[in-house]
């Protein structure tokens, strides 16, 4: 196991946010993970990525302990992750913005990091607003530079939190090409986090569900999805 | 000894109910319009120093120099408001944005304010003239308790709990409420954001200056930096409150009240004058939250 | 060059400094007015230096650089629990507190301060100083560090997960802007002679908001444009240093609300009108026309 949680729990005052969760992510494996709005699953990715102090639970990569880890320093353990609402630095330009998703993790010289933003700059196909502040951009284009951030370090984990929110099915397809590609290529594994299920079901390999803070299903995406669990928690989804 | 401790803790009870009057504004305009008000304590010198001039040219009774006091503080909160905020909430600011925006056109109303201020009373402090008010003291054994020690406290303690009553209880109070949660989520059940903004801003000037003429009738006089002195004391009281909680406001004035009052039987002057800051730097370390506010969940 | 102009360029250069301090601070979201507490050490250093200490003025420098150095990421340390205006509060506290004592003990003169520093500050001097600040400055602001210290103020959360140590980085930004601040404290005693609490009060907590804040938050660039205008008007407009207070204030509300970049963007913009855009448009507002 690449990742793996075991009995996370985080409380906020008197309410109980997420409960005794537990899953791992193999080596290069996409996990997706569903569930309604309030279930914890942002919760969850916010104490993995370090962010958000645990209450209880431990978290490991590669077999050791990392809950105690600066969340800064997860970067160069190859975890990295994209946030929900769309938190591209304002006064960066996209280069600017991709170049210190990767700064940390290769501490070369500037001109070593230019030329693997190039590359990522490429991949995105941004070549034309590299230069321009993230405000200017549209939606769609706002979250491939989010993405192409994340990955600029080369990780071997990433966690994307809602990374189709607002897309359309067409969009989001083209976001998971690019990630399938990359996989291929990086082996790196990926923890995706989305109500749109249908696009989900297209590239995860694996789903695990929560409910109110508890994790309620796991398995493959066809039986996770049937959980009459799960069906009731996530009343009008379109499973 | 025992006496004087006595006393000075009667002393220290009645700036307390002031510093609450004070402070109540500030913390309701924080709560509801995101602005740490820093001209906020300029309503306050101005409402003082518009009922000491009413007072100096004679024939006004109280009541009539008290409303003056009143509409002078929330008038001067409008015009505060139109310039320096008003403009600020037209322009869709993310939250972090706003707060420091307006907390900088607010350090500059105050400035201009203060220098007005200063410029019209020629930087003397001036005083109510006899006639418009006649103190009384009145012995209870060992203790000295003035009429207007009563009236202020009182006064202070009656609107305190006006104010509580309205923003918890009221139909305004609970638009308020909406519109402190979310202004967006206000407008969309029907609540006149801008109507409701000013209402909340002419109300909390209307005290300040209360508090101002107040405390110029307790302490004899007022000069142009009256209120901003006063205002470190009320920041300090708001952030040992936590926000949102009366009961804080008024536990904070009383430790600050008595730390000034008693406080200077015991402690040396250093620590005397640096109080208020003191009491900041400790809350916010220990408890960034206050004594009497809710952490709040943090999503990412 | 008149005696008052070399006077006005050398207060020029000592709030450009304590600007530069301030600025830093905003830069990486830390919004900490202490580099005023740090110049109020820097001039108390001075003149005690000179009439308790009995040491050379090069002496009572190095000490009050150390204090700086050592102590400055202290008073930053409440950074990592408190963000924010609630932390602006705190440096503020820390600003106030550093008077009244200055102002109640014996030892600093009271209230009345001390007279007699010796008037060692002169231009090249100031000039040097402001020249080894600016380049601390450019050095903490470009490049890898650069993007991390702009990053982290904009969103501290974001900046960590991008591997950026905020904490560690505002710590050093406290450290740096309290030498910077001291120094410029230092040098303000040796061009005024004498120094008193007034000095360091909350006015002058106005007068350098005023200047980051007019010069244009995010750049030190800004800082040092800001401190040279507002200390250069009342001296070219002669009716404006009687109205001075009222002017900073109207001046303080019209920029954030009319130019929330201040004049280097003012500046920025009219260099870009005067030159053809390059092609690639750094503006919002004209890359959405590029883009449609």
């Amino acid at each position: 196991m690449l990742l793996e949680a075991s009995s996370l729990r985080r409380t906020f005052g008197g309410l109980v946010a997420v409960d005794d969760v537990s899953f791992g992510v193999g080596q290069g494996e996409i996990l997706g993970m569903v569930g309604a709005n309030g279930s914890g699953k942002t919760t969850c990715l916010n104490m993995l990525t370090r962010l958000l102090p645990a209450s209880g639970g431990a978290m490991r990569i590669d077999g050791r302990d990392y809950g105690r880890t600066p969340p800064h320093q997860l970067i160069r353990q190859g975890i990295a992750r994209t946030f929900q609402n769309l938190r591209l630095f304002k006064d960066l330009t996209v280069r600017e913005n991709i170049t210190l998703g990767c700064q940390a993790r290769h501490r070369e010289s500037e001109a070593a990091l230019r030329r693997r933003v190039d590359a990522l700059i490429e991949m995105g196909d941004l070549q034309r607003q590299q230069d321009l502040l993230p405000a200017s951009l549209p939606y769609g284009t706002q979250r491939i530079v989010e993405i192409a951030r994340a990955l600029a370090a080369e990780p071997r984990l990433v966690f994307l939190d809602e990374p189709f929110a607002g897309m359309s099915s067409e969009e989001a397809r083209g976001i998971c090409d690019l990630l399938l590609g990359l996989r291929r290529k990086t082996g790196m594994a990926l923890v995706i986090v989305d109500h749109n299920v249908e696009v989900l079901t297209g590239i995860a390999e694996r789903l695990v569900a929560l409910a109110e803070g508890r994790l309620v299903a796991e398995g493959q995406a066809a039986a996770v999805l049937s959980d009459p669990t799960v069906i009731r928690s996530y009343v009008g989804a379109d499973v | 000894m025992t006496n004087l401790i006595l006393q000075q803790c009667l002393n220290g009870l009645v700036l307390a109910c002031n510093y609450t009057l004070f402070a109540l504004g500030l913390s309701v305009i924080w709560g509801v319009l995101k602005v740490l008000n820093l001209a906020h304590a300029e309503m306050f010198t101005f409402g003082a120093l518009a009922a000491v001039f009413a007072g100096q040219a004679g024939g006004f009774p109280l009541p009539v120099v008290f409303a003056i006091a009143v509409v002078t503080g929330g008038v001067l909160a409008l015009i505060v408001d139109t310039i320096a905020f008003w403009p600020l909430r037209m322009k869709s600011l993310s939250v972090e944005d706003f707060e420091l925006s307006s907390l900088i056109t607010s350090l500059g109303a105050s400035t201009i304010l203060v220098s007005l201020a200063a410029r019209w009373t020629n930087n003397q402090a001036v005083s109510m003239p006899p006639g418009v008010f006649t103190v009384e003291a009145w012995r209870f054994g060992p203790l000295v308790l003035t009429n207007v020690q009563v009236i202020v406290s009182i006064a202070a303690l009656l609107l305190t709990a006006v104010t509580w009553w309205v923003v918890r209880h009221s139909q305004f109070g609970r638009a308020l409420r909406g519109l402190a949660y979310s202004t967006d989520m206000a407008k969309v059940v029907g609540i006149r954001t801008e109507t409701l903004y000013r209402a909340t801003l002419f109300a909390c000037g209307a005290l300040a200056a209360t508090a101002g003429l107040l405390l110029t009738i307790l302490m004899g006089s007022v000069d142009a930096h009256s209120g901003a002195n006063l205002m470190l004391k009320a920041i300090a009281i708001i952030v040992l409150a936590g926000s949102g909680s009366i009961l804080g406001l008024l536990v904070g004035a009383v430790i600050l009240g008595l730390g000034e009052t008693v406080g200077t039987l015991f402690l040396p002057n250093v620590i005397q004058s640096a109080l208020p800051f003191l009491v900041i730097l400790v809350v916010l370390l220990a408890r960034p939250s206050g004594l009497f506010g809710r952490s709040e969940a943090v999503r990412t | 060059m008149g005696a008052e102009w070399t006077a006005t360029l050398m207060l020029c250069g000592i709030y450009s400094m304590t600007a530069i301090a301030t600025q830093l601070g905003m830069m990486c979201g830390a919004f900490s007015l202490a580099p005023i507490g740090w110049m109020a050490i820097g001039a108390y250093a001075a003149a005690l230096g000179a009439t308790r200490w009995m040491v050379g003025g090069f002496e009572a420098l190095l000490i009050a650089l150390a204090v700086a150095a050592l102590l400055g990421p202290v008073v930053m340390l409440p950074v990592r629990r408190i963000s924010g205006l609630y932390f602006a509060l705190v440096s503020l506290a820390f600003v106030l507190v550093i008077q009244s004592v200055v102002s109640h003990l014996e030892y600093t003169g009271g209230a009345l301060g001390i007279f007699g520093v010796p008037l060692d500050t002169d231009l090249p001097v100031v000039v040097a100083a402001l020249v080894l600040s600016a380049a601390a400055a450019a050095f903490l602001s470009s490049g890898r560090r650069g993007r991390a210290l702009r990053a982290a103020g904009q969103d501290a959360i974001v900046a960590q997960a991008m591997g950026v140590d905020v904490f560690r980085l505002q710590l050093a930004v406290g450290a740096v802007g309290a030498v910077i601040a001291a120094a410029s404290g230092f040098l303000y005693a040796g061009y005024i002679g004498y120094v008193d609490p007034t000095q360091f009060g909350f006015s002058l907590v106005v007068q350098i908001i005023v200047m980051v804040i007019v010069g244009g938050r995010g750049s030190w660039v800004g800082a040092i444009i800001g401190a040279c205008f507002i200390t250069m008007l009342p001296l070219v407009l002669r009716p404006l240093a009687e109205w001075r207070d009222v002017f900073n204030g109207a001046l303080l509300i019209a920029v954030v609300l009319l130019l929330p970049g201040g004049l280097v963007e003012m500046a920025k913009l009219t260099l870009r009108r005067a030159r053809p855009a390059p092609a690639a448009a750094l503006r919002p507002s004209l890359a959405n026309e590029e883009s449609r």
